[in-house]
């Protein structure tokens, strides 16, 4: 459905120089240095898939969604989104996709969410009943009954959202690309967006690409993670193969009964020590749990013990780290 | 084209009835303007005081062909007001949202305001054209009333495109659109006299590069039955139509390319 090959993005940024007479040759000088944004990226997305994209500041995420949107036009490569190519033919790939945005409005915003909601319908020339039964739909499913006369202006981080989405959603695209869609909300707003994507992901099979710096959208959404770092594709695999990328590895949580030197086993790292309290970090591939616990119990008296698998964000951290 | 149009009056409407209610100062503008208006034609007067004719023309000829300028240009700046927002849209990246719409920016962002007190302007400039052809003796037949509105036509074409051109400009940098507005102003004062007047390499920048001059100059020698010191093919006076809307549609192209520069922003 979506498939890119060898895309790049090149942005040329002048190099300006102050006062009047820089001000002037700046309009005629050609200097500039090059950032590149997006490096040699390739990927395919199936329908109905739902996959998260994600990198740290500045890794050119929203850069490829607004080459996958239209918006840029890529330096090299090619981007076909059912056939499409996105740049050379805006108006017929925007019919196909919706956009949210979270840094910036899709809605206007003087006017409240309903007469957004007709004018938008107007523009991608929905059928009114369509228009009307998916307004009603997603006044229902996003609960915006209560602020659907309020210009958006007015309206709160969070309602807004749940408009952005209606409003990206009315023309019932096959794809639906999101920026970080969660950003700024509280846990209970990020929760219902959630099993909003969530559903119309199952239900609709709207393809969807999103990306987040919350892992918690992700790993509640989407079976696959792509990562980009400086521009480049350094993962693209299910969340388990992710996790499972530096070995297997788990963390054991200890209690220990005195604050004491700790000799840990092969196969082991501590994390951090906060006292009494021992977080350590161990490969399940050298050494198990029971036998790591029985080494240790066998050394230390132990209060209390946990066993977590580790945490997406820190293999997170490890990718962004050993890329660098 | 239909659907456009009809998209383009509803954005119209939701973006205007917002803007209604604060503009009290209508009033004071269209003072100004008036004002304005008559110190531009006391200056044409004067000029006549001391010279009796420019090139040729008569005090009421010019008055006519500022006339005509003032109206086209009050149209065509009256359209395209919404383009003075570009270079905020793009500096800001608020751009972006027009290039994933499955309708082209122009017809979304034209109607995002509508300067109404222009229409002041407008009036004035009606006013001088009427009273120029009366008080030249024009009695505006089916022929007289035809080239004058394809005159008006073309000239508002060429600005509304001169007008486009500059805000595709700030897809580079928001100073060459600066510097190339000058044009546009620069082509407006030059179309309230005969071209002929001016130095060759002035006049042939205004008649074949930039057409304002091309566009008002001809008809209006025809209309006023005027010598034409320059010699130029007589069919020249029948295809201004054409010329503006060739000069709009290489304005269109240049549009579409400017898109392809967009580079939105980082954040
Ligand atoms: N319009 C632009 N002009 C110049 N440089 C840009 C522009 N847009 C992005 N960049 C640069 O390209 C790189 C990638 O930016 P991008 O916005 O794609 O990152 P991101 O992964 O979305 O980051 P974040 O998580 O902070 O949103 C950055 O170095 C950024 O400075
Ligand atoms: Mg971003």
């Amino acid at each position: 459905m979506i498939k890119v090959s060898g895309l790049e993005k090149e942005f040329k940024i002048m190099t300006h120089k102050s006062g009047m007479v820089g001000a002037t040759k700046n309009l005629f000088s050609r200097k500039h240095t090059t950032v590149k944004a997006v490096a040699d990226v390739n990927f395919e997305i199936q329908r109905g898939e739902c996959v998260g994209y994600l990198g740290p500041n500045g890794a050119g995420k929203s850069t490829t969604i607004k080459m996958l949107t239209g918006i840029l036009v890529p330096t090299r490569g090619s981007i076909s989104v059912n056939g499409i190519t996105p740049f050379e033919n805006r108006k017929e790939n925007a019919k196909q996709i919706g956009v949210v945005f979270g840094q910036r409005t899709q809605l206007w915003w003087d006017l409240p969410p309903i007469e957004s909601f007709d004018l938008l319908g107007k523009i991608y020339k929905v059928p009114s009943s369509k228009l009307k039964k998916n307004i009603d739909n997603f006044i229902d499913i996003l609960d915006l009954e209560k602020f659907l006369h309020t210009p958006v202006r007015k309206l709160s981080l969070g309602q807004k959202m749940r408009c952005e989405l209606a409003a990206a959603l009315l023309h019932d695209p096959e794809i639906l690309y999101l920026d970080e869609p969660t950003i700024g909300l509280d846990v209970m707003a990020k929760d219902s967006i959630r099993q909003f994507l969530k559903k119309i992901n199952e239900e609709d099979k709207v393809t969807i690409l999103l990306t987040t710096h919350d892992l918690d959208d992700v790993e509640s959404l989407c079976k696959r993670v792509m990562v980009i770092d400086n521009g480049k594709l350094i993962h693209d695999d299910s969340i388990a193969s992710l996790k499972g990328r530096f070995g297997n590895y788990k963390n054991l949580e200890l209690d220990l009964e005195n604050d004491e030197e700790v000799h840990l086993p092969v196969g082991c790292e501590l994390v951090r020590r906060d006292g009494k309290k021992i977080m350590v970090e161990f490969n399940t591939d050298i050494i198990k749990a029971p036998e790591l616990i029985t080494n240790l119990a066998g050394k230390h008296s132990l209060i209390d013990l946990s066993v977590h698998e580790r945490p997406i964000e820190e293999v997170i951290k490890r990718i962004y780290q050993t890329e660098v | 084209m239909r659907e456009n149009i009809s998209i383009y009056f509803t954005l119209l409407k939701a973006y205007t009835l917002g803007q209604m209610s604060y503009r009290s100062s209508y009033l004071y503008e269209m003072l100004g303007m008036a004002i304005l208006t008559l110190v531009n034609i006391c200056g044409i007067y004067i000029i006549f005081e001391t010279f009796e004719s420019v090139g040729g023309w008569s005090f009421w000829e010019v008055v006519y062909l500022y006339g005509l300028t003032t109206i086209a240009m009050g149209i065509a700046q009256l359209l395209a007001s919404g383009l003075n927002h570009i270079p905020e849209f793009v500096r800001t990246g608020d751009f972006d949202r027009y290039l994933i719409r499955p309708i082209s920016p122009l017809v979304h962002i034209l109607p995002y305001s509508f300067a109404l007190h222009r229409v002041g302007r407008l009036i004035q400039g009606v006013i001088a054209l009427v009273v120029s052809l009366y008080m030249r003796g024009i009695d505006p037949g089916g022929f007289e009333l035809w080239i004058i509105c394809s005159t008006l036509f073309s000239l508002m074409i060429v600005y509304f495109a001169l007008f486009l051109i500059g805000a595709t400009f700030t897809f580079w940098t928001i100073q060459s659109a600066e510097l190339f507005n000058a044009f546009t102003y620069g082509g407006m004062e030059m179309s309230k006299y005969p071209v002929s007047i001016y130095q060759p390499w002035l006049r042939n920048i205004f008649l074949f590069i930039i057409p304002v001059g091309f566009v008002s100059y001809y008809p209006t020698v025809i209309l006023f039955n005027k010598h034409e010191p320059l010699n130029s093919p007589e069919f020249f006076q029948y295809i201004t139509p054409l010329v503006a809307l060739c000069f709009l549609a290489a304005a269109l192209k240049f549009w579409k390319f400017g898109i392809k520069h967009y580079q939105s922003t980082g954040s």
